[in-house]
C-alpha cells in the first residue's frame, strides 16, 4: 500500500458523504488538514459548531481540504502516486474510473 | 471417442482463480462529532469478483455530548449501475458514557465488477467524542 495526502471530496449527487475520488482506499486515521477549531478536526468536518448550527465550509475552505489515504500499490506509479493508466485498466469499462480525466481534482 | 464433461477440464474452484487477500480497515478513537464521511472504500476491478468474508463496524461513546445525536459507523452497498444501499448499522442515540452497538456480517457478501463496498461514519452530537472501528476482509478472485 501507498500512503499519500489527497483531497477530500464534499457530499455530492453520487456519495452522501465527504470521501476521496479514488475507487480502493483507506483513510489514516487523525490526518484530516487543516485543522479549523469549531470547523475542520483531525478526522473529518465537524456536524455541528458549538451553539449547535451546522458547520458550513467555505469554497476556500473546501479547497485546502486533505486527508492521507492508503491506496493500492497496483494503483501507483514507481513514485508512489495514483497513476491514470494503471486506474484506467484495473477498472476497465467502469464509466466512474475508466475515463480520461479520472484522477483530476485528487 | 466424445468428451464428457467441461471442455479443457473443470472450471477451477473460486479460490483458486488468482485469488487475492483484501483487508481495510479505519479505527479512529476520540473522535469528534461530524458529518458523513466515507472511510474505506472497495471497488471490485473488472474480470474480478470479490467475497467479503468478514465486515465489522464498531460505534462507542468516550465522552458525554452537550446534546447527544445519532452516532454510527455503516456499511454501503452501491451495486454497479446501481444505487447506493446501507446494509449494516452500529448505532447509538445515547449520552451513557461506553454506550457501544457492534454489528458484524460474516462470509455472506458477494461482490462483482464496479460494485463497491464503502465503510462509512457519522456522529450529528454536539460535543462529546466517540471511538469507531470497521473493517472488512475479503477474497478477491478471477470472474
Amino acid at each position: 500500500m501507498a500512503k499519500l495526502r489527497v483531497k477530500v471530496q464534499a457530499p455530492d449527487a453520487d456519495r452522501d458523504a465527504y470521501h476521496v475520488h479514488l475507487p480502493t482506499y483507506a483513510m489514516v486515521p487523525g490526518s484530516w488538514l487543516p485543522l479549523i477549531p469549531g470547523k475542520i478536526d483531525k478526522d473529518g468536518v465537524l456536524s455541528t459548531q458549538p451553539d449547535g448550527k451546522p458547520v458550513v465550509l467555505s469554497p476556500a475552505e473546501l479547497a485546502q481540504l486533505t486527508c492521507e489515504v492508503l491506496v493500492p500499490d497496483d494503483e501507483c506509479n514507481d513514485q508512489g502516486q495514483p497513476d491514470k493508466a494503471k486506474i484506467r485498466q484495473k477498472y476497465k469499462g467502469q464509466p466512474r474510473w475508466d475515463r480520461d480525466d479520472v484522477l483530476t481534482g485528487i | 471417442m466424445p468428451r464428457v464433461g467441461f471442455p479443457g477440464g473443470p472450471r477451477l474452484n473460486w479460490y483458486d482463480r488468482n485469488p487475492a487477500c483484501k483487508v481495510g480497515v479505519w479505527s479512529g478513537s476520540g473522535v469528534a462529532p461530524h458529518a458523513a464521511t466515507q472511510r474505506l472504500s472497495y471497488t471490485v476491478p473488472s474480470g474480478k469478483k470479490a467475497i467479503i468474508e468478514v465486515l465489522e463496524c464498531s460505534v462507542i461513546r468516550k465522552t458525554a455530548a452537550t446534546t447527544a445525536g445519532v452516532m454510527q459507523g455503516y456499511a454501503v452497498l452501491t451495486p454497479y449501475g446501481g444505487p447506493p444501499t446501507t446494509f449494516l448499522v452500529a448505532w447509538i442515540e445515547t449520552n451513557t458514557v461506553d454506550a457501544r452497538s457492534d454489528r458484524f456480517l460474516g462470509g455472506a457478501v458477494t461482490l462483482f465488477a464496479g460494485d463497491v463496498l464503502a465503510l462509512k461514519t457519522l456522529d450529528l452530537s454536539t460535543g462529546g467524542t466517540g471511538s469507531y472501528f470497521q473493517a472488512y476482509k475479503g477474497t478477491e478472485f478471477s470472474a
